[in-house]
């Protein structure tokens, strides 16, 4: 194994130790005795390693120096007694002068052979750069402006496997989200749902058919920039990034113009974090994480997927995508933020993926999906009424609601 | 102008810095002596054969030719400096590029082995101290590079001292005033170069803040974690506009620092410059007079050069010693730390009661308490959930009752005995936990299952938890069964879990490690409903004689629960049966209803 890859694996077992997020369990269990013993058989491997190859490398560069430094140095000083002693063909004083010079000599030659050698280096550096500024990215913009108003978004028999994949995750999918539909994806955990909303992103194009929006492939449109595909659309993710910026800067996601302001505040009310922000030293101009303040605020991770929901309040999009939005929100929260969106989304097209069904039931279409397929799709009532997999899955997760209800009555 | 008491204040600082380093030279004796031992070999080698090479036997040679001997006479001279020069080579490129490196191994095994070891037993609020938490990460990530760099530059010095008392000695036999103007000049240079060391090191500092600025920009538009988010909105016009400032700052520190360091620089070499004008000037005039012979010129003008760069070198490494003498403080605090959490004298009995008695807690540093005045109790084999609004303390209370935390007010009580006086790990293992944020290791899952060494007698237990967190299906898609690794960190065969996924493994690990209670945060957060609804239906039916305590913001949930207590605002604000709270109508009433709405309708 290459060292670069073994000091790779030390690092990890050694940031186990320190950081924070593993401290719990490193505390309430004996996996640091596993962490441990993977550090010491790292170690072990990288001395194996490096007494298979440096004794020969070692002897190597003595071979070179010897010859580049000692015998030329000395071989020359040699040379020049022998001229000034035996043939008598220099004088004595140039000798010195000989024998003084080759040794700076030497030791600026043995410098510029060990910076030739860094160019080495240096050009697969470049190589690797080259590559990089050369790539040409997959997603590629079309000739087109994507709309601007809200549009019919379609799926036709579309097929995606994840590059080194041997299995399709998603196994030909019809949907269509007309524009300003609700809909909510559902199913078992792996079940393709995130990966859908990628593919709605055109984080990646599908392997095999065709999405399309206001009736034309999303390929034939630009990608980013203000008449961007992409522009059109607002998410918030499972896993969610907050950067080392402002609150305000966090919401918009973009450099703040006149007039923000209002759009902010609304942004922070809807998504239930303003009173919050009103707490903090700043307000909306806080700084977030300890990046570089130590005085920046550490949301907990209810707020920060409030922030995370703010910016798609904030952005004035056409299709709005939610994926498992409220998975650390009380349920309070999770109410109003869905009331909200529901008001705020009026006109736009939303999806929405969720564990928490009752969400689903504010959708116009439910589809539910199985190893990437859609096995069942229409009105909650609808699937109800089907009795399928969708109901099933409801009645166990309303049961003890439910139960409550007849117990009420 | 420096008051004498700064003055001796900076000796003083010195002096520690030193004594400092002198601790980290300890450790690295303690942990691998023939490291040590064979470093300073090095440098005694390195310094005697540079002695002999560029001073001694040059002198000889120029003598014997200027005495006019035979060839083969000044031919020995000539090989035996040759044959010194390669035996001094041989043992450095030996030593230093081989040996030393497996050896530095050595070092870091044993350094590390007491420094995780420490790590482990730190508090959990160190974690929140930002300033002890950067200089713990600081001393745990360049521990044994920091030791090992500080003998090597022991070793640097001793070989630069030798070769400059070596070349001291020769030009006191050839001309004692060569030898005081060259100390004069090697000091003045010496001190200007200190000065830049000085100023550079400032320029770093003042540098420092606008590096880590970029730092984050580069990992904010490189990293995978953050690549959806940089291609969604625009944020990396922000991001951008960050790096420029940045930038802008770097610039302007360095224009700040660059004249100072210009008009050093200039000194410097002006010093370089006259120093050699005044030697060579006296020199040539000593030559004339005829009280040098040529031979003794050119040796006199190798040792003054020599002489000048080991010095320069001595000062150079000199100011290193400051900055690891800075590390190596931080070290020391570090090793010194003393948990504050320490264990009890007790055994840890069954646990029949656990009492929360007027429990007060605030995170060092913060406004306002996390917890105000918590009470309440839970018997054996009592299934209770703690519910509430985001932020009301109920993560905060699951630490206390683990003992990451100590209340800083009241006490817990096992059995009516404060959980203080317990011995801590027998205490602590009484609790299989899951957290909101668990980690998955890079190991296999049998020992992610385990978290302990795993050893084949174990896979019943293993494969048995796995089931009941409903693992099972995934599993049997795995070639390698519960030998499979996780992510690809140690092997590019590794597989990575999604997130339901990775909180079944963790969900497993309470099943497998079988505690008397179990304590679950949040556990079905990124679970489908089926399963979560199978995990509920395990855990009931795996921890019937069990005290389960558990949160959650699905209130479905909580109905398994014999008993609810719901808080907001870091207080206890109602306590009963699902049932009982219903019909208190409060703030649980209103939430469960909210949530039932949707179910319901």
């Amino acid at each position: 194994m290459e060292m670069a890859v073994l000091d790779r694996q030390r690092d990890y077992t050694r940031r186990t130790f320190y950081l924070s997020d593993y401290a719990k369990e490193m505390r309430l269990s004996s996996i640091g005795n596993v962490m441990m013993q993977r550090f010491h058989r790292t170690i072990g491997m990288i001395e194996a390693f490096m007494k298979k190859k440096l004794p020969f490398h070692a002897f190597l560069r003595l071979m070179m120096i010897s010859i580049r430094n000692i015998l030329c140095y000395h071989g020359a000083s040699l040379y020049a007694v022998f001229r000034t002693i035996v043939s008598g063909t220099i004088r004595y004083g140039d000798c010195l002068v000989i024998i003084d010079t080759i040794s700076r000599l030497s030791y600026f030659m043995s410098n510029i052979g060990d910076t030739a050698a860094e160019f080495q280096g240096h050009s697969l550096y470049v190589n690797n750069l080259r590559a990089f500024l050369e790539y040409q990215p997959k997603i590629a913009d079309g000739p087109l402006p994507a709309p601007e108003a809200c549009a019919d978004l379609e799926f036709h028999d579309v097929h995606f496997r994840y590059d080194g994949q041997e299995k399709e995750t998603i196994r030909g999918v019809n949907l269509r989200i007309r524009a300003g539909e609700k809909i909510a994806l559902v199913g078992l955990n792996g079940a393709g749902k995130t990966t859908l909303a990628k593919l709605m992103l055109r984080f990646y194009d599908p392997t095999d058919g065709v999405i399309t929006y206001g009736g034309n492939d999303v390929r034939s449109y630009e990608v980013e920039g203000k008449n961007g595909y992409r522009e059109r659309i607002s998410v918030v993710f499972q896993d969610f990034k907050l950067f080392a910026m402002s609150v305000a800067d966090n919401i918009l996601l973009r450099e703040r113009q006149k007039g923000d302001d209002t759009l902010i505040a609304e942004a922070m009310q809807h998504s239930g974090i303003a009173e919050k922000v009103q707490t903090l030293p700043e307000k909306e101009n806080t700084l977030l994480t300890r990046e570089f303040d130590e005085n920046g605020t550490v949301l907990s991770g209810g707020e920060g997927q409030k922030i995370a929901i703010a910016r798609t309040f904030a952005k004035d999009a056409q299709l709005v995508i939610l994926d498992e939005p409220s998975s650390a929100l009380d349920p309070i929260a999770e109410y109003k933020m869905y009331e909200n969106m529901m008001q705020v989304c009026e006109g736009k097209s939303v999806v929405f993926i969720s564990h928490r069904l009752s969400s689903a039931t504010l959708a116009d279409t439910i589809y539910f999906l199985e190893n990437g397929q859609v096995i069942e799709q229409g009105t909650h009532q609808a699937l109800m009424a089907q009795n399928g997999k969708y109901a099933e899955m409801f009645r166990i997760q309303a049961r003890n609601y439910v139960q409550e209800k007849g117990e009420m009555e | 102008m420096k008051s004498k008491k700064e003055n001796r204040k900076s000796a003083g600082e010195q002096w520690q810095s030193m004594k400092n380093c002198a601790f980290m030279v300890g450790q690295v004796a303690k942990y691998s002596p023939s490291f040590f031992v064979l470093t300073m070999l090095e440098g005694i080698i390195s310094g005697v054969t540079g002695a002999l090479v560029n001073t001694v036997l040059i002198k000889v040679l120029f003598d014997r030719l200027e005495l006019g001997v035979s060839f083969a006479s000044v031919a020995l001279v000539i090989i035996v400096t040759a044959a010194v020069h390669f035996t001094g080579n041989a043992y450095s490129f030996f030593y230093g590029w081989a040996i030393k490196q497996w050896l530095r191994q050595k070092l870091q095994r044993g350094m590390h082995k007491d420094l995780f070891a420490k790590a482990r037993s730190l508090d959990l609020s160190c974690y929140d101290d930002p300033v002890f938490y950067n200089d713990f990460v600081w001393a745990i990530n360049q521990a044994d590079s920091r030791a090992s760099n500080i003998v090597d530059d022991i070793r640097i010095t001793m070989t630069n001292l030798i070769f400059s008392f070596a070349s001291l000695i020769l030009l006191l036999t050839i001309d004692p005033v060569m030898v005081i103007v060259s100390l004069v000049f090697s000091f003045i240079s010496s001190r200007i170069s200190l000065l830049t060391n000085k100023l550079s090191k400032k320029r770093e500092e003042a540098i420092m803040p606008h590096t880590r600025r970029s730092d984050y920009v580069a990992r904010a538009l490189t990293l995978p974690e953050y690549a959806k988010e940089t291609r969604i909105g625009h944020a990396p016009d922000l991001l951008l506009a960050k790096y420029r400032e940045s930038i802008d700052g770097r610039k302007k520190v360095t224009v700040r620092f660059g004249k100072k360091l210009c008009v050093l620089g200039s000194a410097y070499e002006f010093s370089r410059t006259c120093s050699s004008v005044i030697l060579h000037v006296y020199m040539a005039w000593k030559l004339f007079s005829g009280a040098i012979t040529l031979g003794g010129f050119a040796a006199a003008n190798n040792a003054v050069w020599n002489l000048y760069w080991g010095f320069q070198e001595i000062a150079e490494n000199y100011t290193k010693f400051v900055n690891h003498g800075l590390f190596a403080e931080k070290y020391r605090t570090f090793l010194a730390y003393e948990p504050k959490i320490t264990s009890g004298e007790k055994p840890v009995p069954v646990i029949d009661t656990l009492t929360f008695d007027k429990v007060r807690f605030r995170y060092p540093g913060a406004q306002s308490d996390s917890l105000d005045e918590i009470s309440f109790s839970i018997r054996r084999g009592e299934k209770v959930a703690i519910v509430g609004y985001n932020g009301a303390g109920k993560t905060t209370l699951i630490k206390l009752l683990l003992r990451l935390y100590d209340p800083t007010e009241g006490s817990i009580r096992v059995n009516g005995e404060d959980i203080r006086e317990l011995e801590l790990q027998p205490y602590r293992e009484k609790y299989g936990t899951v957290f909101q944020d668990f980690q998955i290791f890079a190991s296999t899952i049998a020992e992610n299952v385990i978290a302990d060494i795993y050893t084949d007698d174990l896979r019943q237990k293993v494969e048995q938890a796995l089931e009941k967190s409903t693992f099972s299906d995934k599993l049997a898609t795995l070639e390698n069964g519960i030998d499979t690794p996780l992510t690809r960190e140690f092997d590019d065969k590794g597989v990575n879990l999604s997130g339901g996924e990775s909180q079944k493994i963790a969900i497993a690990r309470v099943f497998a490690h079988d505690g008397e209670i179990i304590v679950m945060d949040e556990p079905s957060s990124a679970l489908d409903p089926i399963s979560e609804y199978q995990l509920n239906e395990t855990i009931l039916c795996h921890a019937q004689d069990k005290t389960v305590i558990f949160i959650s913001h699905r209130l479905s949930t909580t109905r398994m629960a014999d008993r609810i207590l719901m808080f907001a605002n870091g207080r206890l604000i109602e306590d009963g049966s699902h049932e009982e709270l219903m019909k208190l109508n409060g703030k649980y009433a209103e939430m469960f209803r909210m949530q039932a709405e949707k179910y319901t309708a």
